[in-house]
């Protein structure tokens, strides 16, 4: 449980009871033997940061010492590195020419529009100097023609295994915040902030990309040790562990530290009010607005559960702290983002009680603080190029996300946990995943690379966050929890600290579970299978739907012994006329069931049908759902209903109401019109009864 | 005798007026949900049938698919509102005749007919005068927090309410001029300088709207499983304390017509 330090004094704060934080750790990573082994060739780029922010310029001044390893095949003469800010220095840039000055609802100020990073000078510290001191050479740069990247371009190069020292000067001027990054009146959030080197790929070729709208970022691991000079009445928070603090006038000096990350964030407020908590030995440390400080324990329950849930699935949790701001009001741009051992958050005001005991609720207020730290493995630990293929981070994270609700809260709707409860009716947390697919889901493939997605388009989140979720998820049913659970156990474990990309974790889960995973036979023993190869193509490279309806139910008299007939002689016999209907209608025995179902998806996927005969018995079948339509027939039985994919397990599967049909005759126990009629009726009788008499 | 007490026995004693006016009202509104049903039914065919399981996934489900179907349910909530706000306003002089004492067809309709074109006129000044009203208080409102004003209005709304059947009651049983504004604005000072019609006709007033949410909210709690009866039910009470309403301010106008 968190608490809260220090006393709330403003006033409408509740008070909390005091507590002693929970001390902050001694070392950045977890003991080896909780966190598991560190490869060592994955520490590719380590950082010595000084930054001193003045607020009233809103500028940082910084210095940065970069210590890069050449861990690839080739000699390196030349190095790009990111200059993320500069995305916000002109409406021309890659980035603000997409994002057309907002970002999440958040827009530009125009007074305090533009951030930017100036890089005043770049060194290579090596060799002989003077004074004892290591040498200095100054080296050529030039920012690309789009300013978030720049080159270097070394005096000496680097072999393959050898290191380089740059040392650079920066500045950073940061706008007010309304993405991700800058200043609101005194709080300011530092995201991305310093000259980030790209990522040399094993072939040896370099991965930097220009910031764009959709592209979050690409690094390399490393240590970090990082001195921030800011003013002394401000509380902070940052990527790693404090290591030293000391006040100096109105200033205050924060030493941190942090190893096996791949950036660090900062950020300080005068109005942030800090709690702790603690989940096997990992510090949670939220910083919250003073005004909204009663949330601090729900933030931190749900780092719990988060923390719990993805430790169990994805394997432990490799540092020693975690730190969760929900930055104030004012400054919500910079809310939800994540940051290695750190992130932004979002209010978790809970629904009000009297609305619950009406039977309204939503678990949804957790859901950022789950979502942000679900990002700490997601690209994190398992560190994807989330410019190249942003579903491996988002996608995946989405998918965990749900898991953790599903480990915090259990089968509490039927078909998972609910996310909301309307008038006491739940909506579960796979059902709500359907209802989000929009028109924009389907028209752009989810592999693709964010500059690749249109921003008029709007297929980017849609496809990079809710399908990948539904595409994982629908495997995961369809296939086995068990096994799935197994397969991106294997995934997580064999790509922590490494940059996995979706080939990677197509081919594992395709190692744990098979090329292709028996579902079922047929009628006539033939194996019905799942093509992993197949499943993946349509899901990630094509824009392809699954959907299934039930054409045609009918139940119609068997085809009796009448007409004209050839005996064993050869001779027409026979002749009788074709039944007439009964008066008291058909038995069933008289009757053949048939069922169609269709594809009309493109989306080919094994699916089963499940009917209910006269005799009240059910009966199921699989389709592998290769065709367009799949005629199923119960000769001798009267079929009352048809349904396609009862369990549920296409979350894919947006369009569900036409899964269901029922014969002619055979009224469901509740339909949809009655339903929604009874409503607009009893909306009518409340209006009309207001009005008067 | 508390005129909040005689108001009601007005009510009690014409048990046939409530039970006719709460007919009407049902009939409207099942003729609003018959007309809701059989448009999403035409829409979504023979895949009707709602997963007893997720009904909120069920409905929301063919809302999505069928984007076009929320505009015409609303339309049809909102004319059915429409008929029952026209169908007050027509009827009102019946009830005001009838809970004022009067008995038998001829003479009811005679009093409700001579009123009923000045009850709609000043019915129409009162739309005005309360838009007014409402939209004043929103101004002045301003400093308080957003809850306050809401509650102002709301209650502001609810006694202009009482202020327009006391100006009802004074066309069909007074001799209140039935077009001039005049009459309508006398309503509102009535009513303010009577806390003991305005304070009671505004609690019911209260009464009315939780009921109507109370109706709302059994609805939906009870899609797939409730019956269509509660809601109809309840309608019957909230018809009672609107009658009731009336039956105050009938009763505040005999008492002073009897008191001159």
């Amino acid at each position: 449980m968190g608490v809260l330090a220090g006393p709330l004094v403003a006033c409408g704060v509740p008070e909390l009871p005091n507590s002693a934080p929970v001390p902050e750790p001694t070392e950045a990573l977890r003991p080896e033997a909780q966190r598991g082994a560190v490869p060592e060739d994955a520490r590719v780029v380590d950082y010595v940061l000084t930054a001193r922010y003045d607020e009233d310029l809103h500028q940082i001044d910084g210095r940065a010492r970069i210590t890069w390893r050449n861990r690839g095949p080739a000699v390196v003469q030349s190095m790009p590195l990111h200059l993320y800010m500069n995305g916000f220095r002109a409406p021309d840039t890659a980035w603000m020419q997409q994002a057309r000055g907002q970002h999440r609802g958040q827009k530009l100020d125009p007074e305090h529009a533009w951030g930017y990073v100036d890089v005043a000078r770049v060194e290579r510290v090596g060799g002989e100097g003077t004074d004892g001191e290591p040498g200095r050479t100054t080296l050529r740069w030039a920012e690309a023609e789009e300013p978030s990247l720049m080159t270097v371009w070394l005096d000496e190069p680097v072999p393959p295994g050898e290191a380089v020292e740059l040392e650079i000067a920066f500045t950073t001027k940061l706008p007010r915040v309304f993405a991700r990054t800058g200043f609101a009146d005194r709080y300011v959030m530092a995201g991305q902030w310093f000259p980030k080197p790209g990522v040399l790929e094993p072939d040896g070729t370099w991965k930097a990309h220009p910031f764009t709208l959709f592209s979050e970022f690409y690094a390399d691991f490393g240590d970090y040790d990082v001195e921030l000079d800011l003013p002394g009445d401000l509380v902070a928070g940052a990527t790693g562990i404090l290591v030293s603090k000391a006040e100096e006038g109105s200033r205050q000096r924060l030493r941190y530290r942090a190893q096996m990350v791949h950036d660090f964030a900062w950020t300080a407020g005068p109005e942030l009010v800090e709690a702790w908590g603690d989940h096997e030995g990992i510090r949670i440390r939220a910083l919250v607005p003073r005004e909204r400080a009663d949330e601090a324990a729900l933030h931190i329950e749900a780092q719990r559960a988060t923390l719990a849930s993805m430790e169990a699935r994805f394997g432990p949790y490799p540092w020693s702290t975690i730190t969760l701001v929900d930055p104030p009001d004012g400054a919500e741009g910079a809310g939800g983002m994540e940051y290695p051992t750190f992130y932004t958050t979002s209010p978790a005001r809970p629904v009000p009680a009297p609305l619950r005991a009406l039977g309204f609720d939503t678990r949804l207020g957790s859901f950022t603080t789950i979502h942000e730290f679900g990002h700490q493995y997601f690209q994190g630990l398992l560190a994807s190029d989330e410019f190249a293929q942003p579903w491996l981070d988002e996608g995946l994270n989405m998918y965990a996300n749900l898991l953790v609700y599903v480990d915090w809260y259990g089968e509490d709707s039927g078909d998972g946990p609910w996310i909301a409860m309307l008038a006491g009716h739940p909506l579960s947390i796979f059902d709500a995943t359907r209802l989000q697919q929009s028109d924009s889901w389907s028209i752009e493939p989810i592999d693709q690379s964010a500059g690749a997605f249109s921003p008029l388009a709007g297929g980017y989140g849609p496809a990079t966050y809710a399908k990948t979720e539904a595409v994982m998820h629908t495997l995961r049913r369809v296939v086995g929890a068990e096994a799935f659970d197994a397969a991106m156990r294997r995934y997580a474990d064999r790509f922590r600290f490494r940059h996995p990309t979706g080939d990677d974790l197509v081919a594992t889960l395709t190692e744990v579970l098979g090329a292709r995973v028996v579902l079922g036979t047929t009628e006539l023993g033939q194996p019905i299978e799942l093509v992993l190869d197949e499943y993946f193509e349509q899901a990630l490279e094509t824009t392809r739907e699954v959907d299934f309806r039930v054409h045609k139910l009918v139940n119609q008299p068997v085809l009796g012994p009448v007409g004209w007939r050839r005996d064993e002689h050869g001779t027409l016999v026979g002749g009788e006329p074709p039944p007439e209907p009964p008066a008291e209608g058909w038995r069933d025995e008289d009757l053949e069931g048939i069922v169609v179902v269709v594809r009309r998806g493109e989306f080919a996927v094994p699916v089963e049908i499940e009917v209910e005969l006269g005799d009240d018995t059910r009966e199921r079948v699989l389709w592998d759902g290769h065709g367009k339509y799949r005629v199923l027939r119960w000769p001798g039985k009267k079929v009352r209903w048809a349904s396609i994919d009862p369990d549920a397990k296409l979350v894919l599967e947006a369009r569900r109401f036409d899964n269901v049909r029922h014969a002619e005759g055979e009224r469901p126990k509740a339909s949809v019109s009655t339903e929604i009629g009874r409503v607009g009726e009893a909306t009518a009788l409340a209006i009309g009864g207001g009005l008067g008499p | 005798m508390s005129i909040v007490i005689a108001g009601a026995r007005r009510v009690i004693g014409a048990p046939g007026l409530w039970l006719a006016c709460w007919v009407g009202l049902a009939a409207i509104a099942w003729v609003v949900g018959g007309y809701v049903q059989l448009l999403v039914a035409a829409a979504v065919g023979p895949f009707d049938a709602l997963d007893l399981g997720r009904v909120v996934y069920g409905i929301a489900d063919v809302l999505r698919v069928y984007p076009e179907l929320m505009p015409g349910i609303a339309m049809a909530v909102i004319i059915g509102g429409a008929v029952s706000g026209i169908a007050w306003t027509v009827v009102s002089p019946v009830v005001i005749a009838r809970l004022a004492g009067r008995t038998g067809l001829r003479e009811v309709g005679a009093t409700a007919l001579a009123g009923l074109p000045g009850v709609v006129v000043q019915s129409l000044w009162h739309v005005v005068l309360r838009a007014v009203l409402v939209a004043a208080v929103m101004m002045s409102a301003q400093p308080l927090p957003k809850w306050g004003i809401w509650v102002l209005v709301g209650v502001v709304w609810l006694a202009a309410g009482v202020a327009l059947d006391a100006t009802r009651v004074a066309v069909v049983e007074g001799d209140a001029a039935p077009w001039h504004v005049k009459t309508a604005w006398r309503g509102f000072v009535r009513v303010a300088r009577r806390p003991r019609v305005l304070v009671p006709g505004v609690l019911l007033g209260v009464g009315q709207v939780v009921i109507g949410g109370g109706i709302v909210w059994g609805a939906l709690v009870g899609v797939g499983s409730g019956s269509a009866w509660v809601p109809r039910v309840l309608a019957l009470v909230s018809v009672g304390l609107g009658l009731w309403r009336i039956g105050i301010v009938v009763e505040d106008g005999v008492a002073s017509a009897d008191a001159e």
